[in-house]
């Protein structure tokens, strides 16, 4: 069998130390490359397309949840954290396995067991994809969307979006940074963006009512409003009715 | 503080009892030795009695004006004095005028004219007791209110000790230094018992309970140079910082912990979320009436703080009005990357050598 390739990603040179010194001690596995942060690490794992990451929850500018959703097809993931409740509630049923740090050698090897039985059988994806999702049941209102355009991770307040549109099975966010594809579904971001900001006003749009310049009605129960940037956008009349309430007229 | 007499409605009824009872024994005095007849005793000692009352009432703020912590002894008597000559002199008059017309008839005229000089000194006299009682109930107040503001201040003592050790037994801090000293000890023996040393003495001084609210500012510093050490330790070259203390202001007195938050945030906003060196500075002065201890970090901008932030600063700001009575002593600055806290310790607390 060939050897797992792996990836550490930490923050903590200190903490990715042991891990090298205890995963050079297990001839499975092969490291390929360690990762200060979440933007290194997304990249790495683009170009490294490791089997097996080693993942640090709080890190500087994203966190490896954040990190987690802007890969495609991940590989399979433990995560290695000091203390998170959520994460250890998600990952009870999810991970792969989560290690608490300090761990010792033999925990850690228990791990490497689980990964190549996970790995024989290649059932990591879905389980990924779970664990993002009861991630995203957990945790409340975002104060951030991560994007990512090829090369480059945009990190963006959720109070600079103008107004996020749906496409087919994603949405494209407008926002002063310009215009960012994420794979997310409307619903997702009706659900996790503060409803007093963020108004479903058509099938299609989530405006941010920071930005609403003016509304206009040009057929009987359709409308159109403008946001502040010039964008006209349909409103339905359930967006209407939506709108009317949050802005008590 | 509200007036005893128009708010309360047990001490109204007392007050009102008391100045009609007056009144009814001087009618009855006067019906009892024949002086006036029924109606006339009863219009004359009632219609003094009301007037009597109705202006007792205004006698409070002449006491509320006069405040034994702002003003001098004379003042205050100066002020009484003056205040119970036109007490006096308006209720006789007003009582008077009221009665005669109330009367009218010359020899009520004839008996009120004589008793002016009694009248005098009976109304000297309750304004002087009136302004005892009020003086009383003034004191009893303000200590209710001292011990209320000092039952705040206990329990904000005890609640930023509690945030305090929640600091010191931060999760995310102890088990991550822990899984540094696991890996140092395989790499570097002698820098993990470095470590370990410097993280039990940080948990010695946080887990210990302060009999004392105050610490010089020696010994607070001292424990947050043990904090910033174990975090250089982890974070290396990530962590940069600098002590600039005036050597005068290491034997004041601060509030114990109030500084631990502060460096918290400066290392979780500038280091736990930046890939790039960032630097704490401290800086201690002495200005003419207070010391300033003043830190600065760097942030990067680019990421987004987790909400929340804040909380700890309200805390800190919450101790000093309790201590120093001001809510002006906190205060921050943004500029561009640079966070800074500043706390202005009064000197109304003194030294300790």
């Amino acid at each position: 069998m060939s050897k797992i390739k792996t990836l550490i990603i930490d923050d903590e040179s200190l903490a990715r130390d042991l891990l090298r010194v205890y995963l050079r001690k297990d001839d499975r596995i092969e490291i390929m490359g360690e990762c200060a942060n979440g933007f290194e690490g997304v990249l790495a794992i683009q170009e490294l397309k490791p089997d097996l990451v080693f993942l640090d929850i709080q890190m500087p500018k994203i966190t490896g949840f954040e990190m987690l959703e802007l890969i495609e097809d991940p590989p399979a993931i433990i995560f290695s954290t000091a203390y998170d409740q959520y994460a250890i509630r998600a990952f009870e049923t999810n991970a792969i396995d989560y290690l608490l740090k300090p761990y010792s050698f033999e925990r850690l090897a228990g791990a490497l067991d689980k990964v190549v039985e996970k790995l024989k059988i290649k059932t990591i994806q879905p389980e990924i994809s779970q664990l993002i999702e009861t991630h995203d049941k957990e945790s409340g209102l975002l104060n951030r969307v991560v994007v990512r355009m090829g090369r480059k991770i945009q990190v963006i307040p959720v109070e600079s979006i103008y107004y996020i549109e749906s496409q087919d099975d994603f949405v494209m966010i407008y926002c002063k940074e310009g215009h960012f594809m994420k794979q997310k579904t409307m619903k997702y971001f009706e659900q996790h963006l503060d409803e007093n900001h963020f108004v479903r006003i058509h099938r299609s749009y989530l405006l941010n009512l920071e930005f609403l310049a003016e509304i206009q009605q040009y057929e009987k129960d359709s409308w159109i409003i403008m946001t502040r940037q010039g964008v006209k956008l349909k409103v339905s009349k359930t967006g209407y009715a939506n709108l009317k309430e949050k802005l008590n007229i | 503080m509200e007036h005893p007499v128009t708010t309360n409605r047990i001490s109204g009824l007392l007050y009102w009892l008391f100045s009609v009872t007056i009144g009814i024994i001087q009618a009855v005095f006067n019906i009892y030795y024949q002086i006036l007849p029924v109606s006339f005793a009863l219009t004359d000692g009632l219609t003094f009695a009301l007037v009597l009352g109705i202006f007792g009432v205004a006698i409070w703020y002449v006491v509320r004006y006069n405040d034994p912590e702002k003003s001098t002894a004379v003042q205050i008597f100066g002020s009484h004095i003056a205040a119970a000559i036109v007490f006096t002199s308006l209720w006789i008059l007003a009582s008077g005028i009221i009665a005669k017309t109330l009367i009218n008839s010359s020899s009520y005229d004839h008996y009120l004219n004589g008793l002016i000089a009694e009248r005098v000194i009976g109304g000297l006299i309750f304004y002087a007791l009136l302004v005892f009682v009020y003086y009383i109930y003034v004191y009893s107040q303000h200590n209710l209110e001292k011990q209320l503001k000092e039952a705040e201040w206990q329990d904000q003592v005890r609640k930023a000790q509690l945030s305090a050790l929640k600091f010191q037994i931060n999760p995310h801090f102890l088990f991550n230094s822990l899984n540094s000293v696991a890996s140092l000890t395989l790499s570097n023996p002698e820098k993990a018992h470095e470590m370990v040393i410097a993280l039990s003495e940080f948990m010695r001084y946080s887990l210990r309970n302060p009999k004392d609210d105050m610490v010089t500012l020696e010994v607070e510093l001292r424990n947050i140079e043990l904090y910033l050490q174990i975090e250089k330790i982890r974070f290396g070259n990530n962590l940069q910082y600098r002590f600039d203390v005036d050597k005068a202001c290491y034997h004041r007195l601060i509030p114990n912990l109030i500084l631990q938050p502060i460096f918290e945030n400066a290392i979780k906003y500038g280091v736990y979320e930046s890939s790039v060196p960032s630097a704490i500075i401290l800086e201690v002065k002495k200005l003419p009436k207070s010391m300033e201890i003043r830190v600065i970090n760097d942030f990067d901008v680019e990421s987004i703080p987790a909400k929340g932030e804040g909380i700890g600063l309200v805390n800190i700001n919450n101790r000093l009005r309790l201590l120093y009575g001001s809510s002006r002593l906190l205060t921050t600055e943004r500029k561009q990357n640079r966070f800074s806290v500043v706390i202005d310790i009064p000197d109304v607390m003194g030294n300790i050598y």
